[in-house]
C-alpha cells in the first residue's frame, strides 16, 4: 500500500482534472482537510469494492470504536468500506482516545476535534484580515522570528527571544510570560524548541537549563473523570 | 564582588517588583534579589484575585486603594494586565453558611464596602451557570481578576528600566548588621552594601527575618489548583465558596482556574511543592457541585504553591525599631496579590519620605508583642516605621517582657 491516507493535495490534483468522483482503496482514509475539499466541492468517494457513497454527511451511527481504530495499518482490511464524515474525521485522534481512557465516550471524541477543526478554520481566517495593516513587511524580514514554536498557544520565536532577554532566564519564567507551554500538549511539543532557544540565548548548552515542572495530569482529563479518580 | 545600593529587595514576586518599581520611579536604583525566576513562587501561582469581600477589615482601607490602582495599572505599566472588574460572587450553600456571611456583610459595610446578599434568584441573573446546591450569595460589584503572571512581569519590566537592578537565580546567605544596624546583604554571588533592606520574601520571609535575629509567626500553607482547556466565556466574575473551600474564574484566554482548599494542607510539611493525590479530585467534585456545565472540561494541568499564612492572617509591613532599616512586606496569608499596587505605593512612599499616606500601623511587626489592653503599644506608624525616630512605648515593653 503506497499511503494509508488521501490528502487535500492529491484531491486538489483529481479536482483540476475536472473529474467530480474520486477512488480511494480499501482501507485508506481521507485526511480532514482533504475531506473538506471533498465535500465542498461535492465529489463522489468510490471506494475500490465498487460501493458508492456519498460525501454528504449522514446521520447513521459509527459502527467502529475509537480503539479498533488506533490499530496499526495491518489491521486496515477491518476498516469499514464506506467513509463517512465522522468516522473519517476521527481517524485523527483515535490514537490518542485510545490511549489516554476508556471512559471517553465516542461523542466526547467527536466535540473536541469539532472545536479544534473549528478552531483552525477561524485562525485560518485571522491573518488574512491582518495582512493589510502592514504586518506582513516585518514578518518577510524577520521570517524565523515569526515561528510559531508554541503551537497550542500561538506563541513565536520572537516572543520567546523577548521574554527571554527581558529577564526571564528559565524555561518555567519564559512560560509564565508568553504561555508557550501551558496549551493542551503542556509543552510536550515545545519544550525542546523552547530550550533550544533559552539555551543559545544564554550562551549555554541546552542540558544546563533546567526543564519545566512536570505537572499531572499527563493527558487531558475531564473534570468528571478527574473527581472520581 | 562589593556592590553598593540604595536599597536591597530580597524576593522577585509582585511585592518586590511593586516596590522596586515605585522606588525607580523616585531616582533610587533598587537591587532585587530572587531566588528562582521573577514571579517564581507565590505571585506566579496564585489566582489573581483581586477583591475586597472577605477580607480582614483592617486591610479593607488598603484593598479598597488598591482597586483603583488596579483601574489604571495597563496605563501605568504600558501593558494588558487583563485585569476584569465583574464582581465577586461568594456562594453558600446551607442557611448556616448564609447567616454568618450576612453578619460579615455588615461588618464590611460597616468600614465603606459596598457589597450586597443576594438570593438564589439574584445569583443566576448575575451567573446562570451555578448549581442547584447554591441558595444564596455576596456580591461586590468592584471585585475582580487580573492575570497574575503579567501583573508581576509589568512591574518588573518597567522597574528594569526605570533602573532597578534585578539578581535573579540568586540566594541570600546572610545580612550583616552593624552596631544593630543593617549594613550588608551576602548572597551566594555578590556582596551588597547597604542600610536598607526590604524582606518581601514571601513565604521565605521568617527565613530572612530570623537572618537579623527577629522572627514571626507564621508557617507555610500548602495550596493546589487546576487549570482546565479554554472554553467559550461563560461568566467573568470571580466566584469562591462561602468558606474559601474553593474559588476561581475564567481567564481572558478562556480556561479555568480553581484553586482550592482540602483541609489537611496545613498540615503538610515536605519540601518542595508536591502534588497530592486527593487535593485535585476534590476540587474538581466542588467545581463540579457548583458549576455542572462545566464537568466535561478537559483539567490540563495541575500545581501547588505555598501560602505565607500568618498567626492573625494579614501582613506585617512596616520597619521595626529592632533593626533599624529592615523593612517588612511579608506574610500576606494567602490575599496579598490584590493589595500589590498598594503596598508597592505604601512601603516607596515610607522608605523615601518615613511616612505613608495610608496607615499601616495596623501591620506593624510590634502587634505580636501585644501589651495587656489588645493593641499594638507603638502610636501608629510614625513611631512604628521612622527609621531613627525611637519609639517610647516600645522601650517600655521591651524593658516589661
Amino acid at each position: 500500500m503506497a499511503s494509508s491516507f488521501i490528502f487535500a493535495k492529491q484531491v486538489r490534483e483529481i479536482l483540476k482534472s475536472g473529474a467530480k468522483e474520486i477512488e480511494i482503496p480499501e482501507g485508506v482514509r481521507i485526511s480532514p482537510a482533504a475531506l473538506d475539499i471533498i465535500r465542498d466541492n461535492k465529489i463522489q468517494i468510490k471506494t475500490l469494492t465498487a460501493q458508492v457513497v456519498t460525501a454528504a454527511p449522514e446521520t447513521d451511527e459509527i459502527s467502529e470504536t475509537p480503539e479498533t481504530k488506533a490499530e496499526p495499518d495491518e489491521a486496515a482490511p477491518e476498516e469499514p468500506e464506506t467513509f463517512h464524515k465522522k468516522s473519517a474525521v476521527e481517524a485523527v485522534p483515535s490514537d490518542l482516545s485510545a490511549e489516554t481512557t476508556v471512559d471517553i465516550s465516542e461523542d466526547i471524541v467527536e466535540d473536541i476535534v469539532n472545536r479544534v477543526i473549528d478552531r483552525f478554520k477561524r485562525l485560518k481566517n485571522l491573518p488574512a484580515s491582518q495582512t493589510a495593516s502592514g504586518t506582513i513587511k516585518k514578518a518577510s524580514a524577520t521570517s524565523a522570528d515569526n515561528l510559531v514554536i508554541c503551537r497550542c498557544e500561538e506563541v513565536t520565536r520572537a516572543e520567546i527571544k523577548d521574554a527571554i532577554r527581558t529577564g526571564m532566564q528559565s524555561l518555567n519564567g519564559v512560560k509564565r510570560v508568553t504561555r508557550a507551554g501551558m496549551g493542551l500538549c503542556q509543552g510536550q511539543t515545545c519544550q525542546r524548541l523552547v530550550t533550544q532557544i533559552l539555551a543559545q540565548e544564554l550562551g549555554v548548552s541546552p542540558a544546563e537549563t533546567e526543564p519545566m515542572t512536570a505537572r499531572g495530569p499527563v493527558r487531558p482529563l475531564t473534570l468528571a473523570v478527574f473527581a472520581n479518580s | 564582588m562589593s556592590v553598593k545600593a540604595d536599597v536591597v529587595i530580597i524576593g522577585g514576586g509582585v511585592m518586590g517588583c511593586a516596590i522596586a518599581y515605585h522606588l525607580a520611579k523616585q531616582g533610587l536604583k533598587p537591587v532585587v534579589i530572587e531566588k528562582s525566576d521573577i514571579g517564581g513562587e507565590a505571585s506566579g501561582s496564585n489566582g489573581g484575585g483581586v477583591r475586597q469581600s472577605a477580607r480582614n477589615l483592617k486591610e479593607m482601607p488598603l484593598a479598597m486603594e488598591s482597586i483603583r490602582l488596579y483601574g489604571h495599572l495597563h496605563e501605568e505599566l504600558d501593558m494588558d494586565v487583563e485585569y476584569v472588574r465583574k464582581g465577586n460572587l461568594r456562594l453558600c450553600t446551607s442557611e448556616e453558611e448564609l447567616e454568618t456571611m450576612r453578619k460579615s456583610v455588615e461588618n464590611q459595610k460597616m468600614v465603606g464596602l459596598t457589597l450586597e446578599m443576594l438570593d438564589r434568584r439574584q445569583v443566576l441573573d448575575i451567573n446562570p451557570h451555578v448549581g442547584d446546591k447554591v441558595i444564596g450569595a455576596s456580591f461586590c460589584a468592584t471585585d475582580g481578576h487580573v492575570n497574575p503572571f503579567l501583573v508581576t512581569f509589568g512591574f518588573f519590566k518597567r522597574a528594569k528600566n526605570l533602573g532597578a537592578r534585578f539578581h535573579t537565580h540568586e540566594e541570600v546567605k546572610e545580612i550583616r548588621l552593624q552596631k544593630g544596624r543593617v549594613a550588608a546583604v551576602i548572597t551566594d554571588k555578590n556582596k551588597f552594601e547597604t542600610d536598607l533592606v526590604v524582606n518581601a520574601a514571601g513565604v521565605a520571609g521568617r527565613l530572612i527575618a530570623n537572618m537579623v535575629g527577629l522572627d514571626l509567626p507564621m508557617r507555610p500553607i500548602f495550596s493546589e489548583a487546576l487549570i482546565t482547556e479554554a472554553y467559550p466565556p461563560l461568566f467573568q466574575q470571580m466566584v469562591g465558596h462561602a468558606k474559601g473551600l474553593f474559588y476561581g474564574r475564567q481567564t481572558s484566554h478562556g480556561s479555568f482556574f480553581w484553586g482550592g482548599f482540602v483541609g489537611t494542607e496545613q498540615f503538610i510539611y515536605r519540601q518542595g511543592k508536591p502534588l497530592f493525590h486527593y487535593i485535585g479530585p476534590t476540587i474538581s467534585k466542588m467545581v463540579i457541585d457548583f458549576f455542572p456545565v462545566l464537568k466535561n472540561l478537559n483539567v490540563i494541568r495541575t500545581w501547588s504553591g505555598l501560602i505565607a499564612q500568618m498567626s492573625d492572617g494579614i501582613p506585617v509591613l512596616g520597619l521595626t525599631e529592632e533593626v533599624p532599616g529592615f523593612v517588612f512586606t511579608t506574610g500576606f496569608s494567602g490575599h496579598g496579590f490584590g493589595l500589590a499596587p498598594i503596598i508597592g505605593r505604601l512601603l516607596s512612599e515610607l522608605i523615601m519620605d518615613c511616612q505613608t499616606s495610608l496607615p499601616i500601623s495596623d501591620f506593624c511587626y510590634g502587634r505580636f508583642f501585644k501589651n495587656t489592653e489588645n493593641e499594638c503599644s507603638c502610636k501608629g506608624n510614625a513611631a512604628c516605621t521612622t527609621i531613627t525616630a525611637v519609639c517610647p512605648n516600645k522601650r517600655e515593653w521591651l524593658k516589661s517582657i
